[in-house]
């Protein structure tokens, strides 16, 4: 078998990614069309036929409002450059509140995204969340968490808030009426946040990001099964493209995971 | 012709591993028309006494009756008694190279000093003598498991260029297979020293290739003919690097069989 042949079976079935980034210049203001056209380029390649984005503000220092909305207005940038293909998340820091919760809306009402994605600011099961929450199940979006459990000292340091599988379960406990995506479950010590996810129906993830192990696909599904995983990439495409045709699933469970189906209805309902 | 560089059998005392064994990996193998498979066992990292994961191996192969074609090669730690012995009766019993794991065997690959600070010993590079001499190659893997999800019981090391350059920078003659290692980050001397030298191998588990500019970046670093196919089997999911390879943009076919030029008779 030649691994293009291979491909086609992403070329021949529809494909969600649900974890992208378009980036901006550098400042939070004007998308970088140039990392955007290469990224389709490559998508296109890879038979990824929608992609779900977002821009989190990765700064050291806070991030006020005034930085996350254009973040926003970024990623919508990137939305009417690619119409029909990418779709926006809205990111808001949980510190401020009511202004969060303003822009969310905003994004969901006014830009058409269709979901939220946080960053490492805070554990996913501190209260500090619970106007986001809340919000994110009034509009019947879902919260896509950036997470990992990490064990390395570097990353412990550089990112202490960095949710994990624990939190995300916390969160979900508390929130049984909330959707939640444990972001890019691949990365770090992965088996570690699927355990600790496996028993909450209402917190999905996504097989996103560099890492490729064998056989974390296998486990994943055979954890939470299929319709609790979402494809996307996190910029990694080689690395996830692999691994989802390397997984040893069946089909079926392949071409769930591929199309998102479980969160399909989000697609449907709020495009601009 | 098409070979993978970087595949190991064996276990991983950090978490479980599938296909990890010859008969498994020749499965992999066989469903790319992989032909030749480079391989060493994993145990050896972790026995005081090395040596002893090389005559696992080598029962292992002596029951192998797949079609994969296995390269065998032992891995030799210089920090261990009598290990000039035992590599010199490995490559007696048919191993074709040796690999050095200086992370967990507790050794640099640059000369170390130790009593007397004039005179610095390189263990690594006595390993790289008996090659040189026994004209086999010498692969240096530069990390198994990205350094985010390790264990807090394995090391949080991984060999860097410095590293890399300290190894091959004195013995010429010695093909090594640098695998691991991320192309991009071969910059500097190292690229020098890879360009000025046609046996120093790379291979694809750590770069990703689909981007465009990554891609050139690493053609920048490594001359094509020095970049081979590696899927680190069993602890990664092959069909990324064979999308590396197929969809980037650098010769496929090349890539596919450079490894061999690593090995005389292949």
């Amino acid at each position: 078998m030649n691994i293009k042949e291979k491909l086609k079976f992403l070329h021949d079935n529809p494909v969600v990614a649900w974890h992208e980034h378009f980036w901006s210049t550098g400042d939070f203001t004007t998308l970088n069309t140039v990392q955007g056209d290469d990224m389709m380029q490559v998508f296109d390649a890879l038979g990824i036929d929608k992609v779900v984005t977002s821009l989190p503000v990765n700064k050291i220092k806070r991030c006020d409002p005034e930085v996350f909305v254009s973040a926003n207005n970024v990623t919508y940038e990137a939305v009417k450059r690619y119409p029909g293909r990418v779709y926006g998340m809205a990111y808001a820091h949980p510190g401020y509140a009511s202004a969060a919760v303003a822009e969310i809306e905003r994004c969901v009402k006014e830009l058409g995204f269709v979901g939220v994605k946080l960053y490492y600011d805070y554990f996913m099961d501190d209260p500090v969340y619970a106007p986001i929450i809340e919000k994110c199940i009034e509009l019947d979006i879902p919260i896509l968490q950036h997470s990992m459990h990490f064990m390395d000292a570097p990353n412990k340091i550089r990112q202490p808030l960095a949710t994990d599988g624990v939190h995300m379960a916390n969160a979900a406990k508390r929130y049984p009426e909330a959707t939640f995506v444990m972001g890019h479950f691949t990365i770090a010590e992965w088996k570690y946040s699927l355990n600790a996810i496996a028993d909450c129906p209402n917190v999905y993830t996504d097989m996103s990001g560099s890492v490729y192990d064998r056989p974390q696909m296998e486990m994943a599904v055979e954890m939470l099964g299929a319709d609790r995983i979402l494809f996307g990439t996190d910029n990694s495409p080689s690395s996830c493209v692999g691994k989802i045709l390397g997984a040893r699933i069946s089909d079926e469970d392949k071409k769930t995971i591929l199309s998102g189906r479980a969160f399909s209805r989000f697609l449907e309902r709020t495009v601009k | 012709m098409f070979i993978d560089i970087n595949t190991y059998v064996g276990h991983w005392p950090f978490r479980k591993l599938s296909f990890n064994t010859l008969k498994e990996l020749d499965i992999l193998a066989r469903e790319y028309d992989i032909t030749h498979m480079v391989v060493a066992n994993l145990n050896g990292l972790f026995y005081k006494d090395a040596n002893e994961a090389n005559y696992e191996l080598l029962e292992e192969l002596k029951s192998y009756n797949g079609k994969t074609e296995f390269i065998p090669l032992a891995i030799v730690n210089p920090t261990y008694p009598a290990w000039e012995r035992n590599a010199r009766k490995m490559i007696e019993l048919g191993f074709c190279g040796f690999e050095l794991a200086p992370i967990y065997h507790g050794y640099s690959l640059a000369p170390e000093m130790f009593f007397d600070m004039y005179n610095p010993i390189h263990r690594a590079g006595k390993v790289m003598e008996l090659a040189e001499e026994l004209g086999v190659p010498v692969r240096v893997c530069a990390g198994f498991e990205n350094f985010r999800g390790r264990s807090d019981l394995d090391t949080p090391k991984s060999l860097s260029a410095d590293d890399y350059v300290a190894l091959i920078s004195k013995y010429e003659n010695v093909p090594v297979l640098a695998t691991g290692f991320s192309m991009l980050a071969a910059g500097g001397k190292l690229s020098e020293l890879v360009k000025a030298r046609k046996n120093i191998f790379f291979d694809t588990t750590t770069t990703a290739t689909l981007d465009p500019k990554l891609c050139a970046r690493v053609k920048d670093n490594i001359p094509e003919e020095q970049i081979c196919f590696g899927s680190l089997s069993p602890f990664n999911y092959m069909e990324t690097n064979l999308l590396r390879i197929s969809l980037s943009g650098l010769d496929e076919e090349s890539i596919k069989a450079n490894g061999a030029r690593a090995f005389k008779n292949l």
